[in-house]
């Protein structure tokens, strides 16, 4: 073998941080409550914020001090892997995640070589079930692990995963309480620069086909159109609707039914020639990349729903979906840019994205930015700071 | 060699050599004034007409190296229709080179998985030629941590007389009773035979605990492939390759016409597609073996099985006739090596191939190259 010494980075500590981080605000808001879906016939329930219901419900929001506890794996190199492991409002109570993470996790940590990531997700993947530490766990410690390949070999994350396009158009999410505030919205999407746009809006058959077709024809045939039916229709309802999306050129339907019915998801496929996406729900409660095989192999979901755990995790999606010539849609940006079987960025769902901005304040890690309906990473030349831990231990409420 | 990493961004490829007869593919890449190389191995017989190296090279010169998955996508289109083992050299040449670029070993670079690589003894004595089982306790007493039979080349179907079937299937048993009960065993392909003779051979690796059995139907006869993984309790194995490697392997996979699948790199075009299918395989539960015949000394195949961890076994085929034939050109100036019965991958950067610079001309391509450019 080459006698060149490669670079290693041994994670040899891990520390835990409690840190304040001002004030902030938190809402608890009910969405409209749960209503049937109209006409009521089917018996299933949807959110009430999705028919227009004008349902009172009262919401609370305040601002209260707010804690971070932030992760440090300590290499022997010149670089350390950290995040935000946790955010809350009682520094206690993340103090003692911290502990929880010392005796748990860390350990199965310390020691590896932090760019044998893959060694690291599939052991984290297996506390899932034998800790029960939930998805989190792995997302953070593999997103840190990513971080800090990039910040070593100074290119943005998209680059280093394979780099397939360094922009991808993009759509919006449009609402409204009723059919005229949804085509208002989709024309404020469209002189935004947006390619297209998508509603959640659970009015059942009949309620959408009248939405639908006002709003391709106030927008015309070429602004992408999107229907997200977060699981309110039948198989059959899906299946009527479907057609009429199918004449009205729509993009694709997402989430008809229950990610559950795995056959009512199958004749749905089979059924309609607009391509059916399924899989947010349950690949957002556990088990991506490993159960969307089912999924792909019964020909249940002709796009699959990009929520699989951590970059690792949804670059094997990815891969997944393409060695059976499929797209994959939604995740991580810098996943989305490094792949070619992803068709459109969903704008929203991380957030929103600011303008371009000057190359000159940025990194070569960059930022998301949304330019001319676009969603691309703009980058600059800048390092990337490495935080300042002497002040963060001094200032931390609790270093564990 | 040293690069200052804050040129990765910059590093944009510079030349393609693909040098005949000794099948040596060198890929340069500069980026604020110094170069890097990778290089990477195609078998002689399997090298790919010039015109087709001049549209990869087109694909590739001026292009940045780290944006890969579109250089991908353009490799492919301009290999087409050519022996992808042709892409393939390109494909692990630019492993090579990003790696080294990266300053990491090939699975460090892709996320590394493990260091060290189990080895099987690929065995040269056909099953049934009285030299096997003794073949296979000599990889025992050597430390391998498998013995993979050859398949044997005696018809037993329902024309062949009984003595032949009895002594094919009596030399299953007597491999594995060569070797303790829990030794892996893997069965070779029948090269050519139907349903009923590989069921027959089937039935006796499950008897005798082998741990799969390759390529006992040709892998385009999903259906009949199918019936069988579904009969018998060993692991049956698919080999997929050429342009379609991929959507062979969804259709295995899919349809569970086979327990495992198999991958050579040069015959999928690379260690992308390899990897990819590796992936596909995962998520299915699925092992993806991945096969060291790829001209490179073993170095293209072991490293990517450090980023992968659903493959069980690296081949190992000792001597001049098997892969480590590269070193016997000696184009490979260090062979890889086993130790205690597996391959221990190496910390340096790219895939660790030690090509010699006296038989493999470095300078003297790059002149080419320079007066090219």
């Amino acid at each position: 073998m080459s006698g060149e010494e490669g670079a290693a980075l041994l994670i040899k500590d891990v520390k835990l941080y409690v840190v304040a981080a001002g004030e902030r605000e938190r809402a608890a808001v009910g969405r409209g409550g749960m209503e049937l879906v109209p006409p009521g016939l089917s018996g299933l329930f949807t959110h009430g914020e999705g028919i227009g219901s004008d349902a009172e419900i009262p919401e609370f929001r305040e601002k209260a001090p707010a804690y971070d506890l932030i992760l440090r794996l300590v290499t022997d190199g010149d670089l350390d892997a950290h995040a935000t492991f946790a955010s809350g409002f009682s520094a206690t109570e993340l103090a003692w995640q911290a502990r929880e993470f010392l005796v748990k996790i860390a350990h199965l940590l310390t020691g590896m070589d932090a760019f044998d990531r893959e060694r690291i997700w599939q052991r984290l993947w297996y506390t899932q079930r034998f800790m029960y530490t939930g998805r989190g766990l792995i997302q953070t410690v593999d997103e840190m692990l990513w971080d800090l390949a990039s910040r070593h070999a100074r290119l943005p994350l998209y680059r280093l995963l394979g780099g397939a396009r360094d922009s991808i158009p993009a759509y919006r999410n449009i609402g409204g309480r009723t059919v005229d505030d949804y085509v208002a919205d989709a024309m404020k999407a469209r002189e935004q620069g947006f390619k297209g746009g998508k509603d959640h809006s659970y009015r059942g058959v009949a309620g959408n086909t009248e939405l639908f077709r006002a709003l391709r024809e106030a927008m015309g045939d070429d602004f992408i159109l999107i229907h997200d039916a977060v699981e309110h229709y039948t198989c059959d309802e899906a299946i009527r609707i479907g057609r009429e999306m199918e004449r009205l050129g729509y993009a694709w339907i997402e989430e008809p039914l229950q990610d559950f019915d795995l056959m009512g998801l199958k004749k749905l496929c089979a059924a309609l020639d607009l391509p059916v996406m399924a899989m947010e729900w349950i690949g957002s409660l556990a088990g991506q990349p490993f159960n969307a095989s089912p999924f792909i192999a019964m020909q249940a979901t002709d796009i699959v729903r990009q929520r699989a755990i951590g970059i690792t995790g949804q670059m094997k999606l990815a891969q997944l979906a393409e060695t059976f010539g499929l797209d994959v849609h939604g995740g991580n940006a810098h996943v989305v840019l490094a792949i070619h079987n992803d068709p459109l960025y969903e704008y929203g769902s991380e957030g929103p994205l600011p303008p371009p901005q000057d190359p000159a304040t940025l990194t070569f890690q960059g930022i998301k930015v949304i330019d001319d309906g676009h969603m691309r990473i703009q980058c600059g030349d800048l390092p990337v700071p490495e935080p300042d831990w002497d002040r963060i231990e001094s200032e931390a409420l609790e270093v564990l | 060699m040293a690069v200052d990493r804050t040129m990765l961004a910059e590093l944009t490829i510079t030349g393609l050599q693909v040098q005949a007869p000794v099948g040596v593919v060198r890929i340069s890449a500069e980026g604020a004034g110094e170069e890097i190389c990778g290089a990477a191995l195609i078998c002689a017989d399997r090298l790919p007409p010039a015109e087709t190296v001049d549209r990869i090279r087109t694909a590739l010169v001026g292009r940045p190296l780290a944006d890969r998955e579109r250089l991908w996508r353009d490799l492919r289109a301009a290999a087409a229709g050519s022996d992808p083992a042709g892409l393939a050299g390109v494909d692990i040449a630019l492993w090579d080179l990003w790696s080294k670029a990266l300053r990491l070993p090939l699975y460090r670079a892709i996320g590394g998985f493990r260091t060290e690589i189990p080895a099987c003894l690929s065995g040269e004595a056909a099953c049934d030629s009285g030299d096997a089982a003794a073949e296979a306790a000599g990889a025992v007493r050597d430390g391998y941590r498998g013995y993979r039979v050859a398949a044997t080349a005696t018809p037993i179907g329902a024309k062949a007389p009984a003595a032949a079937r009895n002594r094919v299937l009596d030399s299953v048993r007597a491999v594995r009773e060569a070797v303790p009960e829990d030794f892996p065993l893997l069965y070779g392909g029948i090269p050519a035979g139907g349903h009923l003779e590989a069921l027959a051979i089937g039935r006796a690796l499950d008897d005798a605990g082998y741990t799969w059995f390759e390529d006992p139907l040709p892998g385009a006869d999903g259906e009949a492939l199918g019936r069988l993984a579904a009969e018998l309790d060993t692991p049956v194995l698919a080999t997929v390759g050429g342009p379609d490697a991929a959507r062979q392997a969804a259709a295995h996979l899919s349809r569970q016409s086979s327990d495992l699948i198999r991958v050579r790199i040069p015959d999928a075009g690379g260690i992308t597609e390899a990897l990819k299918i590796a992936r596909a395989a995962e998520a299915f539960g699925v092992n993806c073996e991945i096969d060291p015949d790829d001209g490179n000394g073993g170095f293209a195949a072991a490293g990517l099985m450090g980023a992968v961890r659903n493959a069980m076994f690296l081949p190992w085929t000792p001597g001049p006739s098997g892969d480590r034939a590269r070193t016997a050109d000696g184009l490979i100036r260090t062979p890889m090596t086993l130790r205690d019965g597996a391959v221990t991958l190496g910390e340096g950067p790219g895939l660790g191939i030690d090509l010699d610079p006296e038989r493999t001309d470095h300078d003297r391509t790059l002149k080419t190259k320079r007066r090219a450019a």
